[in-house]
């Protein structure tokens, strides 16, 4: 029996001039602040959401290794961690009553700083590393081609304590509050099994991913990503992102390589650094975004334009030169990275970066490249160490009734 | 048939009606809200697959083209619920009251035939308690009163060693005694926090407070491992001695309860996750692992007197709170030294992490104790 | 739409059938006056289930489903009690019409009219409830899609046309085939009521049984037929059905059959 409300009386009477209501307000558009909060990314689907979803602004990134090598008892966990996710995803706790409903003796379920605050887009991304294979003895055959090791690039000061891990869980919401709710519910679930390797929070999404939204900026004031792969373009997706079949393993097809680096930018020597000097480093201009001898930021950048002495006009070394698809023979990657300052390093200095997040299908085909172009030749290097590194296998997304990693347990 | 025969069935069907009431105001389950059923031809998709014992809605919407029924079995196939007639395009909704906890099945029956689709569903939470769960109670916390007990007539001569050592100006042998004589100490230490007077002086630290005057065991370390003894050693010795006198004579009017049991249990792991783990608790002498080794001892006894309550409610915890206990003891084997262990500065980060991770991953299903004996 | 079609079809037959064969008996045995006692009967019971409902809605309640489940079970015996009287009232007054006492009719026929107010309540507001609810759910699905409102409002249109059918079929009958045909189908109709109430106090959980079935022929009669939806709707036949309510419903008509038809003994005097 349903609930007959007073409102949904009026509803019935009051639908019709509901609609000539939005009609109205159709042609508005809607204050991008405050729509998203209340928006809720679909769980379930082809791929897991967080990939393409149009980039959120807050990141809560974790590592966590696996304490058991009893495949068993990590799929009892990602079933429990997919139940909770999906509800956290849809603005729920991670269980019914959770935070406050249950036994006033016990801890509850539901940590509760999230009570009340929408789903405010969250989504949750879950990936595997290569070191889990075999940790759980798992068939070598399944440890996918791309999970191999990065090769060193020139000027790594790689931390392993801010490296690797088995397993992770990115979470992206348009609140802080909500990614970290949701990040911190599923480690306590995890414990026992797992445990968190290193965390990573980010704010003010460094690319956008998807043709609706602004490019923001990164730490050194500059656009960045404006020539991501974008959400509207299913053809680039297909061919740079999305696992296809026959890269193998089965398991993975429709899914992603997630690359993540942690990349600590030495922000009070760029903020010395004169502005014509920072635009040739970058070949972008400041203000607009456009790159060099261009009007606007999504003008094709043209690196065969010369000046009148006959240099390049954006320099052979620029940032976007050596990024760019044409330098790399066309490889592109989706770029969804985010900004992060953790607090100081005890030195007078901001510990601040870019904690760049990209996905891929291929990464020793499309991001080795394209970092060892970076690491060798470009004059940003100057200003920037990478000082972690992470490569994990995102499976596709989830069909109805399916968990978190089903396809690799009951391959 | 007289004339007011209609009304008198009018009046009693109502009446029957209304007792069987069940209220369907909303109840506040936070961002929960109702348990959402999407109901199709070949589909049965319900939001969650737990809730907890009382009163659970569902709200379940047949996007089907044929008509559907949804049930809630207990197991044997007992129906908790059922709503019938869900045609296509609509919603209606059940509610049914499942007092106990346990696992039970939701249905969906497309065409109204057959087994349906069907789904596990767990209630958690449990039934009303019964007496012979009070007698089980009431042994468990007289069973850890006799632990708290032996515990409290070693602690007394072993400090008294301890301080005659102090005493006699012999530092090698109030060294060797002070882990010891503190493991005693440590395993009963939610007990003794229960008087909030004798605990500080007993075991506070140099936090440098002013006017709040250093003593007990831990000024005794700092005199021993790094000061070297003091003109008013001695007097402090005494005074130890003195608490810990005091405080045996107490121990036996403590109110134990279950539930103090079951979160004396946590609050040892507590005092592992942020004393001993972290080297704070010993800073001079670095014997932080034997009061680790007695903390975790003392949770393990005071889990071990619930545990037949334990088993009673919940099977599944009892098991698990075995393997993580037997995780740690594990772990802290590997850092044996003869009849104690290494010291804290012997531990490299990754010791530590490990410690951490053992400690976490055991202190989750020992904070779920005190619901349990308390439900 | 279908479904809901069906829905409405069904449970418009279950309660406009007696109530079609009553109205039938009545007008055969001219005595319309009482016809209004009926229609007041169907009100009372549609009433009852409205207002229950909206009481329950406003107040935010729901019947527990043991409450549903034993209101429906208890409703369903109380009426087969009834409809097992008139049975054998209707016997009588054949009885009394073949046998020419047509002076003795008026006693013969003195039912009570309490009695036929409450026969028709009962066989409207026996699930009443559960239709109202239904109607509530599909009201408000109104919002996004009329089409079960629609679909149940044209079960329940095509319910009482058939029932009509029925009560025209029946008042042509001539007088001695009447009572026969209609007590012979009434006696049908209340052995399914009767097992249909065991059914729900089995679910209620106040009989055992529930899982112990008889015989289950759903493969063969879906209960989402049409002709599924007709034997529910008229016999209460359900394709799952269990031993104990096949039992009921056996004793029922090996008890109830003969003693209708049994051969009638003239007398002189009928006694009422």
């Amino acid at each position: 029996m349903s609930t007959f409300s007073r409102r949904r009386l009026l509803g019935w009477t009051g639908a019709g001039a509901a609609a000539a209501g939005i009609g109205a307000v159709a042609g508005c558009a809607a204050p991008a602040a405050t729509a998203p909060a209340q928006l809720v990314v679909p769980f379930r689907g082809e791929h897991q959401a967080g990939i393409v979803t149009p980039a959120q602004d807050r990141l809560h990134f974790v590592a966590l290794d696996v304490l058991t090598d009893d495949p068993e008892k990590l799929k009892a966990l990602l079933q429990r961690w997919t139940a909770a996710a999906e509800r956290m995803t849809a603005g729920a706790e991670t269980t019914p009553g959770g935070a406050t409903g249950g036994n006033p003796n016990s801890p509850p379920d539901d940590t509760g700083e999230a009570l009340g605050l929408p789903a405010a887009s969250l989504t949750l991304t879950f990936g595997v590393g290569a070191s889990l294979f075999a940790k759980l003895g798992l068939d070598p055959s399944l440890v996918p081609a791309g999970l191999a090791d990065l090769p060193p690039f020139a000027g790594d000061q790689l931390d392993p304590t801010l490296s690797g891990g088995d397993l992770c869980i990115q979470a992206c919401s348009d609140d802080p509050q909500v990614a970290v709710h949701a990040v911190r519910n599923l480690v306590r679930m995890g414990f026992g099994t797992t445990a968190v390797r290193w965390s990573q929070l980010g704010f003010g999404r460094t690319s956008s991913t998807s043709t609706t939204q602004e490019t923001h900026r990164n730490l050194f004031g500059f656009k960045d990503g404006t020539n991501n792969l974008k959400a509207e373009d299913p053809d680039g997706l297909r061919d740079q992102v999305w696992v296809s079949p026959d890269q193998g393993p089965a398991w993975l097809a429709g899914g992603s390589y997630l690359v993540a680096r942690r990349i600590r930018m030495h922000i009070e020597i760029w903020d010395r650094t004169s502005l014509v000097e920072q635009e040739v480093i970058i070949g972008r201009t400041k203000d607009r975004g456009a790159p060099i001898g261009a009007a606007a930021e999504f003008d094709p950048a043209d690196f065969a334009a010369v000046d009148e002495t006959g240099a390049p006009r954006i320099a052979v070394d620029a940032h976007i030169r050596l990024a760019s698809a044409e330098a790399l023979g066309g490889v592109k990657i989706l770029r969804r990275g985010y900004n992060f300052v953790d607090g100081s390093d005890g030195q007078g200095h901001l510990n601040a970066g870019l904690f760049f997040i990209a996905f891929m299908n291929d990464p020793q085909a499309q991001f080795v490249p394209m970092q060892r172009a970076l690491a060798t030749s470009d004059v940003l290097m100057e200003y920037i160490e990478h000082t972690g590194s992470a490569v994990f296998a995102c499976p596709a997304g989830l069909g109805e009734g399916s968990y978190w990693g089903q396809s690799l347990f009951e391959a | 048939m007289s004339r007011r025969t209609p009304a008198a069935v009018g009046l009693a069907v109502l009446g029957l009606a209304m007792a069987g009431c069940t209220s369907t105001a909303p109840v506040d389950t936070g961002a929960g809200g109702p348990i959402t059923v999407a109901a199709a031809d070949d589909a049965c998709d319900v939001s969650t697959a737990e809730a907890p014992a009382g009163t659970i809605s569902f709200d379940i919407t047949n996007g089907g083209s044929k008509v559907t029924e949804f049930y809630l079995y207990a197991t044997g196939g007992r129906i908790m619920g059922e709503v019938e007639n869900i045609g296509p395009g609509l919603s209606r909704q059940l509610i049914v009251e499942v007092p106990e906890g346990g696992a039970y099945e939701t249905v969906c029956k497309p065409g109204m035939v057959g087994d349906g689709i069907r789904s596990a569903f767990t209630v958690t939470g449990s039934a009303e308690r019964s007496v012979d769960t009070d007698t089980r109670l009431a042994e468990a916390t007289a069973g850890y009163a006799r632990y708290v007990n032996s515990q409290v007539e070693a602690l007394v001569p072993k400090t008294q060693e301890f301080v005659d050592a102090v005493k006699a100006g012999d530092v090698e042998g109030a060294k060797a005694l002070y882990p010891v004589a503190r493991t005693y100490w440590e395993r009963i230490e939610p007990v003794a926090e229960s008087f909030g007077d004798i605990d500080p002086r007993i075991d506070g630290r140099d936090d440098g407070e002013p006017g709040v005057e250093f003593t007990g065991f831990h000024r005794l370390e700092r005199d021993l491992w790094q000061d070297g003894l003091q003109p008013d050693s001695s007097s402090i010795a005494d005074r130890l001695m003195a608490d810990i006198t005091e405080l045996a004579g107490r121990v036996p009017s403590v109110e134990l309860t279950p539930l103090a049991l079951a979160n004396g249990a946590k609050e040892l792991l507590d005092e592992v996750a942020t004393g001993k783990i972290t080297g704070e608790e010993d800073r001079y002498s670095h014997t932080d692992l034997w009061d680790f080794r007695a903390n975790i001892d003392g949770s393990q006894g005071a889990i071990a007197a619930l545990r037949p309550v334990i088993d009673e409610r919940d099977p599944e915890l009892g098991p698990l709170l075995d393997e993580r206990f037997a995780a740690v003891d594990a772990l802290l084997e590997n850092y044996r030294d003869g009849d104690g262990f290494v010291l804290y500065t012997a531990l490299t980060p990754d010791d530590v992490k490990a410690m951490t991770e053992a400690v976490d991953a055991l202190g989750e299903p020992v904070s779920q104790v005190a619901g349990v004996v308390s439900s | 739409m279908l479904g809901n079609l069906l829905i409405g079809l069904r449970e418009g037959l279950e309660a406009a059938l007696v109530v079609s064969i009553l109205i039938a008996f009545l007008v055969r045995t001219d005595r319309r006056s009482a016809l209004p006692k009926v229609w007041l009967g169907v009100g009372i019971a549609v009433a009852i289930s409205v207002g229950v409902t909206l009481v329950l809605t406003l107040t935010q309640q729901a019947l527990t489903f043991e409450a549903q489940e034993t209101f429906g079970g208890v409703l369903s015996i109380v009426a087969v009690g009834f409809v097992t009287w008139m049975i054998f009232w209707m016997r009588k007054a054949g009885r009394s019409m073949s046998s020419e006492l047509r002076g003795k009719m008026e006693e013969a026929l003195a039912m009570g009219s309490g009695a036929v107010v409450l026969m028709a309540a009962l066989a409207v507001g026996r699930e009443g409830l559960e239709t109202a609810f239904f109607f509530f759910a599909a009201a408000q699905a109104a919002g996004q899609s009329t089409e079960p409102l629609t679909g149940f409002l044209l079960g329940i249109a095509i319910a009482v046309a058939i029932a009509y059918l029925i009560y025209r079929g029946a008042v042509t009958l001539n007088m001695g085939k009447f009572f026969t045909v209609t007590g012979g189908l009434l006696i049908f109709v209340a052995a399914g009521i009767l097992a249909y109430g065991m059914h729900d106090l089995q679910e209620a959980g106040i009989l055992p049984g529930l899982n112990t079935l008889a015989f289950d022929v759903s493969a063969a009669v879906p209960p989402d037929s049409w002709y599924g939806v007709l034997l529910k709707g008229i016999f209460n036949f359900s394709p799952a059905t269990t031993v104990i309510e096949a039992t009921v419903w056996v004793a029922y008509v090996a008890v109830v059959l003969p003693l209708f038809l049994r051969p009638q003994r003239v007398r002189a005097t009928a006694t009422a």
